[in-house]
């Protein structure tokens, strides 16, 4: 059963696909690559894992239940504060509790700030709006919270001169880092801003394309595309500025001394 | 009213951070007489840096204490407590900008600390330069225009824009030329009795300590090796 205008994939359609993957396979073979191996399971990956994907939203939209729904959300933050919170240097090992407060608080209220009010959902759960938007903002807040993070670490230590010239002047351990908080913050915002610039130009967003596809008008889903855009860049600056305003305060001790980076 | 005292370190011991077992200071009990010229002396590795980094707590003790005036460091405010006593690092690091604007910011950040008081007006930077043998056409040239020597003259005047009582310096001299050096000590040697500052200066150089130092201490493995008057503590060659 599909809605009309909706471009469906026959199931010879998919297989007949797996032949261009194939075809790469051949490809890497003939050229030496040594990279058909990763092809073949990096292919079957995206198959099962797409396919359950699948199932399970499937399964979630029928249950149609607002506990559900916050469950799926609260297992996607933290799966995402887990991972923004591990590649991080050891100066900030351990910071999962600091990523999952700003990846939540800023998800939740960019989340819900577009669905309330931006789309005005009938149902503020409405799994079919609430999931893949949440997929995509807490995905970005994600990246953003993990660029910052890591960027303040390396800064504080790049800065050590600067930041404990200003402490021996009598700085607090605020002003002293500041520089390196902004730093972070414009690391964190630079591929969002870009993405801003270019949007249209050098990509077609999955979403718009998607709308397209699914056959709605192209100005039917560039509002859409605009909303998503807007959502995003604010995200990431929310989730980058909490993850950084929390995680200053582990480079520092309570006497505004520069803890030794390890 | 006289002090006799300025700082009052007692039975301090401090271990590295990241948690070598050996510490760098091992009870060290040392009086900086208020008003002297303070040389802390000894082999790399002795732990000279380590005390003066704790004299403005830059770095904690793992056990001692340190008094000023009677008072235990940690009952001051960080921020009060590092305006009252200076520090001037081994590799000055001046603000990008002019030599107004590093002076600009020392005393602008006086507003977190509750010792903003002391801290110079604008109409004295032009003398303080003088003090540290530099003119006063200096403060409006950029930072990174000048020489090392020349930008551990600002640093020092930087940390006297704070109004201190104390100034810390971290081997001032060890990056610059032979020339510029020397000329470095003779300002700070001017400072110390033109202001009644008390200098603690770090030094691996004897010839530099003997040079200025009213007292002494000599720090071997993180111990203390002698301290006192000066001449009593700083063997001739």
């Amino acid at each position: 059963m599909s809605a009309p205008g909706v471009t469906t994939v026959p199931v010879v359609g998919l297989l007949l696909c797996g032949l261009l993957v194939l075809a790469t396979i051949v490809l890497s073979r003939r050229g030496r690559l040594g990279l058909e191996r990763e092809l073949v399971i990096g292919a079957l990956r995206t198959l099962i894992q797409l396919l359950l994907v699948g199932y399970v939203l499937g399964a979630i939209f029928r249950l149609d239940r607002a506990l559900v729904v916050l469950g799926v959300l609260a297992v996607m933050l933290a799966v995402a504060a887990r991972t923004a919170s591990r590649r991080v240097p050891s100066s900030l090992a351990g910071i999962f509790p600091i990523t999952l407060l700003a990846l939540t608080g800023s998800s939740i209220a960019v989340l819900f700030f577009v669905t309330e009010l931006v789309l005005s959902v009938p149902r503020w759960y409405e799994p079919r709006v609430v999931i893949p938007l949440a997929g995509m903002i807490i995905g970005n807040a994600m990246n953003g919270a993990a660029l910052a993070a890591e960027r303040l670490a390396s800064e504080a230590r790049a800065r050590r001169a600067e930041i404990e010239a200003l402490l021996a002047l009598g700085a607090t351990s605020s002003r002293a880092s500041r520089s390196a908080v902004r730093a972070s913050l414009r690391a964190a915002l630079i591929p969002t801003v870009n993405g801003l610039m270019t949007v249209g130009i050098v990509h077609l967003p999955g979403v718009m394309t998607g709308q397209i596809l699914g056959g709605a008008s192209p100005l039917v889903a560039v509002r859409l595309q605009v909303v998503i855009m807007y959502m995003l860049t604010a995200t990431v600056a929310f989730a980058s500025l909490g993850t950084v305003l929390l995680a200053r305060r582990r480079l520092f001790t309570p006497a505004h001394q520069l803890r030794e980076s390890p | 009213m006289p002090r006799f005292e300025l700082l009052e370190v007692t039975k301090l011991r401090a271990h590295q951070a990241g948690g070598r077992p050996r510490p760098v200071l091992l009870d060290i009990t040392v009086t900086i007489p208020d008003g002297s010229a303070f040389a802390v002396t000894g082999p790399s590795g002795s732990g000279k840096t380590t005390l003066l980094r704790l004299l403005n707590r830059l770095d904690d003790p793992s056990s001692g204490s340190i008094g000023m005036d009677g008072h235990s460091l940690a009952t001051l405010s960080p921020q009060t407590l590092r305006r009252r006593v200076g520090m001037v690092f081994q590799v000055p690091f001046l603000f990008p900008g002019t030599v107004r604007g590093n002076l600009a910011l020392a005393r602008g950040l006086g507003a977190d600390a509750d010792g903003a008081g002391a801290a110079l007006p604008e109409a004295a930077w032009g003398d303080l330069l003088a003090d540290v043998g530099l003119d006063a056409s200096f403060l409006d040239r950029a930072t990174d225009r000048l020489s090392l020597g020349e930008m551990q003259r600002v640093s020092v005047a930087r940390a006297l824009a704070c109004g201190p009582e104390a100034l810390l310096l971290d081997e001032p001299t060890s990056a610059l030329d032979t020339a510029s050096a020397s000329r470095l000590l003779e300002t700070l040697s001017f400072l110390h009795r033109s202001r009644g500052l008390t200098l603690v200066l770090v030094t691996h150089d004897l010839g530099e300590a003997r040079a200025i130092a009213t007292h002494a201490l000599r720090l071997d493995a993180g111990r203390v090796a002698a301290s006192g008057s000066a001449p009593e503590t700083l063997p001739c060659p």
